[in-house]
């Protein structure tokens, strides 16, 4: 048989072409910018739990959300994505 | 249910990354809508598109690739096929050494792992990254705990809340008689559709091969840990070497479509042989070809090329009544859940 079942490890799928390297700019900023809102907020609130003694790092990597906070999170996380992938589809 | 194998408490990094694997899902769903209204206004339910699957593939596949949305769709999913298992594994192994050597209690227990050695792994299977996942099968010393408690339970319960367990009980219960004593599963993997098969015949000694050491150890310590008697065995379905006759009930899941027709006849083949007379097989699998029209199939045939399914078309294509039938099997018939075509589940039995 011809196939070589390997080759779809590797399928080669066609993705973005050159029209949408124009998109593909602003989607790389959108996501920039939204990375530099989150450093900064991590930064200012580690700062203020310092100033109160706190040392939470340890916290952080066990931390779960609750519920109310998941779902909150989730509808972020969602957003955040929508907000990349239509700069990438719509400025093209 | 309850299952003692400790779960997987990730840390921040490989939460939040896998939180953001159900974001990017949930987030381009109305790109993905878009993509699909596309194709469908143009070719609707397919009619006039070639016969010839790959130049229906072909055709479609062009002209989605004039809708931005489509041409992002398939950068996330690339994305996704690309980074997945990647991101399972750095989330397993940030949990650190100790979690991984707790695992190890349960390599003994009430359920039994034999390796039998002495036979090659199929060309179709060995070196095969099926799915995408990275490495294939076998591709990490904790591949199976990666794949069953964090891509299974974690990954696709994002996507599918709940659903994924429920179905494998459901289909197990599909089997025509109420109890059954002896049950071979064919494509064990890391023990999910076995433990569907324990809750529905609770007084069944369940026996399992699978090709992949990875993912029978990690069933071996599921069964251990839920103090079930499994007899799990490292050999190929084709093959099992068990003695003629010498189960009620021969059954898989969703193991036929990562494998080449031929396979599937030799499985089944096999499945018959090792049936008692007045026995059943049930094997569920991937949605028939047939059952869809020809724009969803080129859609689904598109999926299985960039997904890492080498096998779905010629598998999905198969009529795998007629097959069970050839065999020898009565009584034929195919069936699913009543809640859509997934999966497809064909029911047989060997003449008393
Ligand atoms: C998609 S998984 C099925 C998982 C499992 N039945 C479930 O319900 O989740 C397919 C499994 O079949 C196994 N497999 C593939 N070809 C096989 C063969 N010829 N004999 C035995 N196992 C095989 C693979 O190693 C893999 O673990």
């Amino acid at each position: 048989m011809s196939l070589d079942p390997k080759s779809f490890n590797n399928p080669g799928t066609p993705t973005l072409v050159e029209q949408d390297s124009a998109g593909l700019g602003q989607a790389v900023l959108t996501l920039t910018h939204e990375l530099w809102v989150v450093i900064d907020r991590v930064n200012a609130l580690e700062g203020v739990l310092k100033k109160h003694g706190m040392n939470v790092s340890e916290e952080i990597e066990n931390y779960t959300p609750n519920d109310a906070d998941k779902a909150q999170l989730d509808q972020r996380g969602k957003e955040l994505v929508q907000r990349i992938t239509d700069a990438l589809a719509h400025s093209s | 249910m309850k299952n003692k194998i400790p779960v997987a408490d990730l840390n921040q990094r490989g939460r939040a990354s896998i939180d953001f694997l159900g974001h990017m899902f949930h987030g381009t769903q109305k790109i993905r809508e878009a993509a699909s209204e596309y194709v469908v206004s143009e070719f609707g339910e397919g009619k006039d598109l070639p016969d010839d699957l790959d130049q229906r593939v072909k055709q479609v596949s062009e002209y989605a690739s004039q809708l931005p949305a489509t041409r992002v769709r398939r950068t996330v999913g690339e994305w996704h096929a690309q980074n997945h298992g990647l991101i399972a594994i750095d989330a397993f192994e940030e949990l650190g050494e100790d979690f991984a050597k707790d695992l190890h209690q349960y390599d003994e227990g009430t359920s039994r792992l034999t390796h039998d050695d002495d036979y090659e792994n199929p060309y179709y299977w060995q070196g095969v990254e099926f799915h995408r996942t990275s490495g294939g099968w076998d591709g990490h010393d904790y591949m199976g705990f990666i794949h069953g408690e964090i891509v299974h339970k974690k990954m696709v319960d994002v996507i599918y809340p709940g659903g994924i367990f429920k179905q494998r009980c459901e289909v197990a219960k599909l089997a025509p008689q109420d109890q059954y004593e002896s049950i071979l599963e064919m494509g064990t993997s890391t023990g999910h559709f076995t433990l569907g098969l324990a809750l529905a015949y609770p007084d069944a000694k369940i026996t399992g091969v699978d090709l992949s050491t990875r993912a029978l150890e990690h069933a071996l310590r599921v069964g251990n840990a839920n103090n079930y008697s499994w007899d799990l065995y490292r050999r190929p379905a084709e093959t099992t070497g068990f003695d003629d006759n010498s189960f009620d009930l021969v059954t898989s899941y969703i193991l036929l479509h990562e494998m080449p027709v031929a396979a599937i006849k030799e499985i089944f083949a096999e499945a018959y042989r090792v049936t008692k007379p007045g026995g059943d097989m049930l094997m569920s699998d991937v949605v028939r070809y047939a059952e869809q029209n020809k724009l969803q199939v080129a859609l689904a045939d598109e999926d299985a090329i960039y997904g890492g399914e080498p096998y779905w078309r010629e598998s999905a294509s198969a009529d795998l009544v007629a097959l069970a039938q050839e065999v020898g099997f009565t009584n034929v018939r195919a069936t699913n859940l009543g809640t859509g075509p997934y999966p497809h589940v064909v029911i047989g039995t060997k003449p008393s």
